[in-house]
């Protein structure tokens, strides 16, 4: 067992299912030779071949249309886009085919792809390299959307993505890149898709978050736990289907919502989280539902990118909000 | 009758198909939907079947050859009876006479080969097969329950407006359930028939290789200042999800702080299943407003969660526990025999003679000073609060209109001393509150209710209501009421003749609210009203004073807010 990043997770399961699936390959902009941008794929060319770790031009729409054909005809493509905000040439491959092409042909085919990107800020990045744009994917049919916030869960859940039938946008949180190690076994047990992980039970509020905001989430989870208030800290994990059963049942429990997530406000995935659980527990919440979130503007420059990013303490204060009511 | 069978369009526009394998050789007679040749597009191989009973003449080309669609494909050289089928689609020479330029093409490609992605059962729906039909007729099974297919095996021969086609298995596994009979009409995307597939075989195992990590260090600019650090983190994860998301609630843990957490109260009786009360937002906000305790309102919402209505049924019985109903006899009306309920005897009751005591003996004293003094005069009317914005408080609304009437008519707050005929006209409303109580009628008065507000008014209520409960109210705060209240209503009881006690001139009795039949201009509506009777001193007040303080008591109560 060896004590790993994030990305070193990332890199190990990758490097697993390289090695334990002839099908699978590994594609992107500089993956390589160059072993990715950030590092998530240092090693794999040395070691499984160009033939199965390929460098490719810069064109996303290219790298994603590939993967789908690829996919489409058995393989299993690991595609790597460099930054979230290069992702956009991608869209209309991953909305037009890789979401659909298992309805179109009725089941015939379908695109057994990963899509990777590095997702969120937080990083003082230039623009285009700190976008988070998870609810633009969960609102595509046919496709899963997946963010891991922690080393084993982005071991897990991304053997889980490569295994999974269907594509998988996974977008992993810059930021928590290399934040802190984790104990991760490389044994090829994959984490269940379509699962909220709980961090830490409570009884008076629920916060749903995902991503690199699980950090901020369980710092303020914290500090209201020294001033007596219980926080229930759920990691979604899978964006897209929401695990709707354990977000209900922990708001059931403790009649109260806040959802923090890094991406703008306005139609993100706390709006479609508020609203089925204003649907199916209307009667169970307690004070109103909070969120936590970006701003309905660009992510700004490494300045105000501080402002900008939900802090400890707008989570903290949108709790004190909800014990009010 | 000889005639000339061209190539039809196989669909989506192919301009032209590859001659895999003639199936027939010219001479031969080959009937309705035999196949002729296999074509490859660049879809699939498909077999194109004869439109005609008849006998070959001549084969237009050879294995191997590019043949573009429309062109002559095979000749016949005596053709009988009508094509089973009637195309659309059908190919149209024009040398061709109209009675036989009938054909039919099967234009539904063969699916590629593929594997199931997944273990377990599932069901297969009729797929479109082409051009938007909503429906296709079942011709014949090609398989029943139990038998294992392969993909690709013919599962079902289909007829549409264009075609018979045969629906090949999109799986391998067992057929489970056959949804449909044959000459069963079947819409378009319905469950066709259910399969078992088998998994995918697990071949993911354990591997011991360990991979060295090769995350190095990187600082170019775009990838941004990352935050690094070899501390551990640790988690202790649950899934909750395939459990039945339920989980028991634990016992909550005494604050540490009650200062930031002291508006959250852990339920007082848990009784729902998550141990809170269910309701609305709307109805929490109301019960708020009112003072009440959502965990001691019983609920009778469709899922579990107290109503509106409950919160006013709890404040109509006086915010105790609900009584408990008599049990209505099962099956049936009651009759003179069985189940003609008498309730028991109450135990806590002296039964006999026995002297007053307490406050019955102050009743005594008042009631009969009211009857040889008070010339006594009855007012009724009714206010109509379905105008009434949500979340009124009723009794701190009666007392502001209590309040309205004594500020138009100042003469129905005041005293009369009948032996002086002197009249003593208050500038301020206190409000005796009549309360009845098991040791009698207790009335604790509200000082100064013109200058308070409705949350004061509540808080005074809420004080009252605990003071005589646990018959704490002194005798100072029961004296000098210049105006009474009797809110009897909640009890029974519409109208009354309620009694004013000297040295005051007035008292107003409301009774329970209730929804009247209101006529209204076109017809005729259900609002809520509050019956009101007022009582007045005929010795010193007139009936049109009493007449226009009840108009301006209405007039306030009538309010939206």
């Amino acid at each position: 067992m060896a004590k790993v990043t994030l990305i070193e997770a990332l890199n190990m399961a990758m490097a697993h299912e390289l090695n334990n699936d002839k099908s699978v390959v590994v594609l992107g902009e500089d993956v390589g030779v160059n072993g990715g941008v950030f590092r998530a794929t240092a090693g794999l060319q040395e070691q499984f071949g160009k033939d199965r770790v390929i460098d490719t031009p810069l064109a996303e729409a290219l790298i994603a249309g590939i993967s789908i054909v690829m996919a489409s005809q058995g393989m299993k493509p690991v595609a790597e886009i460099q930054f979230s905000g290069f992702i956009y040439p991608a869209v209309d491959q991953m909305i037009n085919h890789a979401g659909r092409l298992r309805t179109r042909t009725r089941g015939r085919m379908h695109v057994p792809m990963v899509l990777r990107a590095p997702s969120g800020g937080g990083i003082h990045a230039p623009e285009h390299h700190s976008e988070s744009n998870e609810a633009m994917f969960a609102h595509m049919p046919g496709i899963r959307v997946v963010m891991p916030s922690s080393p084993q869960r982005g071991y897990g859940l991304l053997l889980a993505a490569i295994r999974d039938p269907d594509p998988v946008v996974f977008l992993e949180p810059t930021r928590m890149y290399r934040m802190n190690k984790q104990n991760v076994e490389d044994n090829g047990e994959a984490l269940p898709l379509d699962t909220a992980f709980v961090l830490k039970e409570g009884d008076d509020v629920t916060l749903v978050s995902w991503g690199a905001m699980i950090h901020e989430t369980l710092q303020a989870a914290k500090q209201m736990e020294e001033e007596g208030i219980s926080c229930e800290v759920i990691d979604l994990a899978t964006i897209s289907p929401v695990d709707f059963v354990s977000v209900l049942a922990s708001v059931e429990h403790s009649g109260r919502l806040v959802i923090i997530h890094v991406a703008p406000r306005t139609a993100g995935m706390g709006a479609e989280i508020a609203a089925e659980v204003a649907e199916k527990a209307l009667f169970s919440i307690e004070a109103p539902i909070q969120r936590v979130a970006g701003y309905d503007t660009p992510m700004p420059l490494f300045k105000l990118e501080h402002d900008y990013m939900p802090s400890v303490n707008r989570i903290v204060k949108a709790i004190r909000k909800t014990m009010e009511d | 009758m000889p005639t000339t069978f061209n190539l039809p369009d196989l669909g989506e526009g192919l301009q032209e198909a590859e001659i895999v394998e003639w199936k027939v050789k010219e001479g031969d007679t080959v009937k309705v939907d035999d196949p002729l040749v296999a074509v490859e597009t660049d879809k699939a191989v498909v077999d194109v079947p004869s439109p005609y009973n008849g006998k070959i003449k001549k084969l237009h080309w050879a294995n191997g050859d590019i043949v573009p669609t429309h062109s002559a494909l095979v000749d016949f050289d005596e053709v009988d009876g009508a094509p089973a089928e009637d195309d659309a689609e059908a190919d149209e020479p024009a040398e061709q006479p109209k009675e036989e330029k009938k054909t039919k093409a099967e234009s539904k490609p063969a699916p590629k080969k593929k594997k199931s992605s997944g273990g377990g059962s599932t069901t297969f729906n009729l797929p479109d097969l082409g051009e938007g039909l909503q429906e296709a007729e079942i011709v014949e099974w090609k398989v029943s329950v139990g038998d294992t297919v392969k993909v690709d095996d013919p599962l079902v021969a289909v007829e549409t407006d264009k075609a018979v086609v045969d629906v090949p298995s999109p799986y391998e596994g067992e057929i489970t359930a056959l949804h449909w009979e044959n000459g069963d009409v079947v819409p378009t995307h319905s469950a066709l028939c259910d399969f078992k597939v088998e998994g995918e075989a697990s071949d993911e195992d354990d591997s011991d290789e360990e991979e060295e990590s090769k995350g190095g260090d990187d600082s170019g600019t775009v990838v941004g200042k990352m935050a690094t650090s070899d501390d551990e983190l640790e988690e202790t994860v649950v899934i909750r999800k395939g459990k039945g998301g339920r989980r028991e609630r634990k016992p909550k843990k005494p604050a540490a702080s009650q200062a930031q957490a002291k508006s959250f109260t852990p339920p007082k009786n848990i009784t729902h299943g998550t141990g809170k009360p269910k309701a609305s937002p709307a109805t929490r906000l109301y019960a708020k407003e009112h003072g009440v305790d959502l965990t001691q309102v019983p609920a009778t919402g469709s899922k579990g969660q107290i109503t509106k209505s409950d919160v006013d049924n709890f404040l109509q019985s006086g915010g105790a526990q609900p009584q408990h109903q008599a049990q209505q006899p099962m099956g049936g009306m009651p009759s003179f025999g069985g189940g003609w309920d008498v309730p028991p005897h109450a135990e806590d009751v002296t039964y006999g003679p026995q002297q007053l005591k307490g406050p019955r003996r102050a009743m005594h004293k008042s009631m009969t000073a009211a009857r040889s003094q008070v010339m006594e005069c009855t007012l009724f009317d009714d206010a109509d609060i379905h105008g009434w914005m949500p979340g009124q408080d009723i009794t701190a609304r009666i007392i502001r209109a209590v309040v309205a009437g004594c500020r138009t008519v100042p003469q129905m707050n005041a005293w009369y001393d009948g032996d002086k005929m002197e009249m003593t006209i208050h500038r301020h409303v206190d409000l005796a509150m009549a309360v009845d109580t098991p040791d009698g009628l207790i009335v604790p008065v509200i000082r100064d209710a013109d200058s308070k507000n409705g949350q004061q008014l509540r808080e005074d209520l809420n004080v009252i209501k605990q003071k005589t409960r646990s018959r704490e109210v002194a005798p100072e705060d029961m004296k000098n009421p210049t105006i009474t209240l009797s809110n009897f209503g909640m009890m029974a009881g519409r109208y009354a003749t309620p009694v004013v006690v000297p040295p005051q001139v007035a008292i107003l009795g409301t009774g329970g609210l209730r929804h009247d039949v209101v006529p209204v201009m076109g017809g005729v509506e259900t609002h809520k009203r509050v019956p009101l009777s007022i009582t007045f001193d005929h010795r010193c007040l007139t009936g049109g004073e009493a007449c226009r303080w009840l108009a301006a008591v209405i007039k306030d109560l009538e309010k939206p807010y």
